[in-house]
């Protein structure tokens, strides 16, 4: 099929200023285990290319299942049928900088591929995890589970790219659920939705389900006879896993420069992020660095080339607390006499890519995890994402986490319940004044970040290690 | 790709004929979408797709396995017949699976017109137009999208049940901003014969104007008008950790422990029915079993959640016909949901109102901080008011809320007559009006 979408490229090139296609085969299976059962297995597969024209200065997109090369010129032509119905409302030409011409092949390095292992093995691991929550008489509902995925694609274009890339992700997690007579308490391991990275089976060995079952059971049950946590301002300490959905909200959504320019307006919204205050702007404290990483060993959001052929970046975004860089597309990055770093990623085959995040990372401090909680007083650490909310700019935001802690005099006491944090993204950052060393880094996969209409869910991941924040505003 | 009912039944028979399973169920969801998406005033995204996709559930016994692809030849389906046999052979026992259930046909409900169903990107570009040609004559730049679809859901199984519906369906929204405002408006409908997308484009455009400068007022209660669209974003979360089965069996709903119990005020009623023509027909779901109409509150009582063959089995009752497909993390949800209307139009809640809030739209909801009393937060965007003696008197920078859906919904003192019809894009969608609500909760603002 690759020869036959470059013949229709070929084909094509005179009628266009630009095109692309992607070929593209994913598999994900999901395996669920609940209350005993095994509540779902499932193995889909999907192929279909796309192609992606600018015509006259206007893109058009179409895209088919159906894999001959008679339907693939067919597709293409209604590709191009539609970039010149979208000259109908037209203000300027797309313009994409200079071309990108990569040759090359990229894969992900496992080192046991997860679908090569028997379906029994996963199961007898999530069987086991829930045999363990099972034992707790205050956990009415259990799930555990495991879910592999493999996308092949092909990108080819009219600049000369052949691109082609094998991305393995996998990965899993746990959920114990105790219901009270007016109350419902969650724990889950590693995360509110697991921890997934482009690593093979190896990944979903190391998480331990089963070794971390008995604890997730115990802290549910835990949590219905723990206090509310207290309202009023306070000092913060996040753990890694919240911090990573906080990063993801308030860093990594508004420095996608799409949504700085007001493409995804009208759904997802705006960002507070305009292109004036780069390099001019305060975000937060001196201890804050992040980085849009599509590098990182493992990440969720690791790969080699992006979906327009751009070669995965690790890019600086917030240098001790000053916001100097977006992650952008080559359309948006020209618009600011930039190239693109790299971050246009679609969802399937049937998909036009957008800006997605990468690893987007809060670079670790120096603080080691036990002497930060002997340094604070006073205080509540909070962890693992329950709700999220943020408003359309990403300035004001609200989470809240499935435990927190008090912390007094330099030690962690009770489990306090229901914890909820607000804050204006800027000010929050601004109030960093610790964040932990390497030692406590993790990169946390997140599988479901939504963006675009109709929606695509992209994986993308964000490492980070626990931070303090001062003045936080907790409580509804 | 659309394949029509004959082809359709065809190829759910032949997959099933390929497996060597005890029982089998094959479900074919085809799709052919156009979208237009533009902001800045320009188109951005105009795509196209098509595809289908089968989904077979194979039952060896008590042990289920689910395949799906998109691969329809006959090599690929036999793959499929042999991937959910062999899933199934490595699963164990669902104690709750008593067989695929033998179905009657569902009585076909009318929702497709070709109009919208092959309507070409230029009808599209013509609708957006109209649309960028209301925020021009104000000197304002739109944003939105556009999208027209033609479905087909088409059900078999090895108990006899055979289903196949088609509908078209289409969606427009717009935020028109300013450089200190916005000003939101969308529609939806199943023939694009009867849509108007330049009114749509004047009403953000007017809400924008009315929108520039916003103050900033204090946190608190206040009586708040919410337009239909904001109440359509909250009864997404309220269908979906309320009224499914799932979540009701594990305790986890707010109606757990709740059936006939007064839970919200006397003037509420919502309900699920996918044969009323009012929303977006749907007469089966995708186990192939018929909808039945279900009350959810009735008169401010919690009266039913909906449920598919399993959680039916495991509650004692029947299917009502809501499950979804094979494989999604919850086992039914329901997607055609209807709120009762009352008998004010919008300007008669807002002149009701000595001090309060008019919310055009809510975005980001969240419904997980304490599902038991289904207490959301959320953010007000594209258009929010404060109200006084009746009038609008100025807009307001937006604002969270944080409050209990049960206490809001036992304090609503006015209903529209009229009721929207509000189609997401995934399956589904909603009827639902506008609301006066008494003493909602404002949590916290935002600096825009």
């Amino acid at each position: 099929m690759k020869n036959a979408l470059k013949n229709v490229l070929d084909a094509i090139k005179q009628k266009v200023d630009y095109a692309d296609v992607r070929l593209l085969t994913s598999r994900i299976e999901r395996l669920k285990v609940k209350n005993g059962s095994v509540d779902s297995i499932s193995d889909s597969s999907s192929k279909g290319f796309g192609f992606r024209v600018i015509v006259d200065g206007c893109w058009g997109f179409s895209s088919s299942s159906v894999l001959s090369e008679e339907e693939a010129a067919r597709v293409a032509e209604e590709a191009i049928q539609i970039a010149r119905a979208t000259r109908l409302a037209k203000t300027s030409d797309v313009d994409l900088g200079e071309p990108e011409t990569a040759v090359d092949t990229y894969e992900t390095r496992i080192a046991r591929d997860p679908f090569a292992v028997p379906l029994e093995d996963k199961i007898a691991v999530l069987l086991e995890a829930d045999r363990i929550m099972r034992a707790n008489p205050a956990i009415k509902t259990r799930e555990c589970s495991c879910n592999s995925f493999l996308t092949d694609k092909v990108f080819l274009s009219t600049e000369g790219a052949d691109i082609t890339q094998k991305i393995i992700e996998c990965g899993g997690g746990i959920t114990a659920i105790a219901v009270g007579d007016d109350d419902v308490q969650k724990r889950s391991y590693p995360n509110s939705w697991g921890d997934t990275a482009t690593r093979g089976f190896e990944f979903f060995e190391g998480l331990d389900l089963a070794g971390n079952a008995e604890r997730t059971a115990e802290e549910a049950a835990a949590l219905l006879k723990a206090p509310v946590c207290p309202s009023g301002e306070t000092t913060l300490i996040i753990g890694g896993s919240q911090l990573a959905l906080q990063v993801h909200e308030s860093c990594g959504h508004p420095v996608e420069l799409d949504r700085v320019f007001g493409m995804e307006a009208s759904f997802a919204g705006t960002s507070f992020l305009t292109v004036e205050k780069m390099g001019n702007f305060r975000y937060g404290s001196d201890k804050v660095f992040m980085t849009a990483d599509a590098t990182c060993e493992g990440g969720l959001g690791t790969f080699g080339y992006d979906d327009e052929g751009v070669p995965a970046q690790r890019t600086p975004i917030v240098e001790a607390g000053n916001f100097v860089g977006y992650i952008t597309s080559r359309e948006t990055a020209s618009k600011l006499k930039l190239r693109s770093n790299g971050c246009m990623r679609a969802d399937g085959w049937n998909r036009i890519p957008l800006i997605r995040m990468t690893n987007i990372n809060l670079e670790p401090g120096d603080w080691d995890y036990d002497e930060l909680i002997k340094d604070t007083s006073d205080g509540i650490l909070v962890d693992t994402n329950k709700s999220w909310s943020i408003d359309d700019k990403r300035l004001n935001f609200q989470f809240g986490t499935e435990v927190a802690y008090k912390i007094k005099n330099g030690k962690i006491k009770e489990m306090l319940r229901n914890p909820v944090y607000s804050g204006i993204t800027p000010q929050f950052w601004g109030n960093c004044d610790a964040v932990c060393s390497d030692k406590h880094w993790h990169i946390w996969g997140v599988p479901n970040c939504g963006k675009g209409e109709p929606i695509q869910l992209a994986h993308v991941a964000h490492g980070t290690s626990p931070a303090r924040f001062r003045n936080v505003r907790v409580g509804a | 790709m659309m394949l029509g009912e004959a082809k359709a039944i065809e190829l759910l028979k032949k997959v099933i004929s390929l497996t060597e399973a005890d029982q089998a169920e094959a479900l074919v969801m085809s799709d052919k979408t156009g979208l237009t998406r533009f902001a800045n005033s320009t188109i951005h995204q105009n795509v196209f797709e098509k595809d289908a996709v089968v989904y077979l559930r194979a039952a060896v016994g008590k042990k289920i396995g689910v395949a799906s692809s998109n691969l329809l030849d006959e090599d690929s389906l036999k793959k499929l017949a042999r991937t959910a046999v062999e899933i199934a052979r490595s699963q164990v026992d669902n104690p709750d699976f008593d067989g695929f259930p033998a179905s009657p046909r569902a009585e076909k409900v009318h929702a497709y017109f070709e109009s919208t169903g092959e309507c070409p990107p230029k009808r599209r570009a013509e609708n957006v137009k109209a649309v960028i040609d209301a925020a021009n004559k104000m000197n304002f730049l739109a944003a939105g999208s556009h999208w027209t679809a033609s479905k087909e859901l088409a059900v078999a199984n090895s108990a006899g049940t055979e289903q196949y519906h088609k509908y078209s369906a289409g969606y427009l929204n717009t935020v028109i901003m300013s450089p200190t405002s916005s000003g939101y408006a969308d529609g939806s409908f199943l023939d694009i014969d009867d849509f108007d997308s330049a009114s749509l484009g004047d009403e953000a455009a007017r809400i924008c104007a009315a929108s520039q400068d916003p103050r900033e007022i204090d946190e608190g209660a206040y009586d708040v008008v919410i337009s239909e669209a904001a109440l359509n974003s909250i009864l997404d979360w309220l269908g979906y950790i309320g009224f499914g089965a799932d979540w009701f069996q594990e305790g986890r709903s707010f109606m757990a422990g709740n059936i006939d119990e007064k839970i919200m005020g006397n003037n509420i009623s919502m309900w699920d029915d996918g044969f009323d023509p009012a929303g977006l027909p749907l007469p089966f779901d995708f186990e192939g079993v018929p909808k039945q109409r279900v009350d959810l509150i009735r008169k401010g009582v919690a009266k039913s959640v909906v449920h598919n063959t399993v959680s039916a089995k495991r509650g004692g009752v029947r299917s009502t016909g809501h499950a979804l497909p094979p494989g999604e993390q919850i086992n039914a949800l329901p997607l055609n949901m209807f709120v009762g209307t009352g008998d004010s139009t919008r300007e008669e809640m807002v002149q009701s109102m000595d001090r309060g809030i008019l919310v055009t739209r809510f975005h980001y909801i969240n419904g997980l901080l304490d599902p038991k009393r289904a207490l959301f937060t959320g953010m007000t965007r594209d258009g929010t008011f404060f109200v006084e003696n009746g009038k609008i008197a100025y807009p307001l920078k937006n604002m969270r809320f944080t409050h209990s859906m049960l206490e809001a919904f036992s304090n609503v003192e006015m209903i529209s007559r009229q009721a929207k019809l509000n189609i997401s894009t995934w399956q589904g969608a909603a009827v639902v009006p506008a609301m006066k609500i008494k003493g909602f909760n404002f949590s916290g603002k935002t600096e825009f």
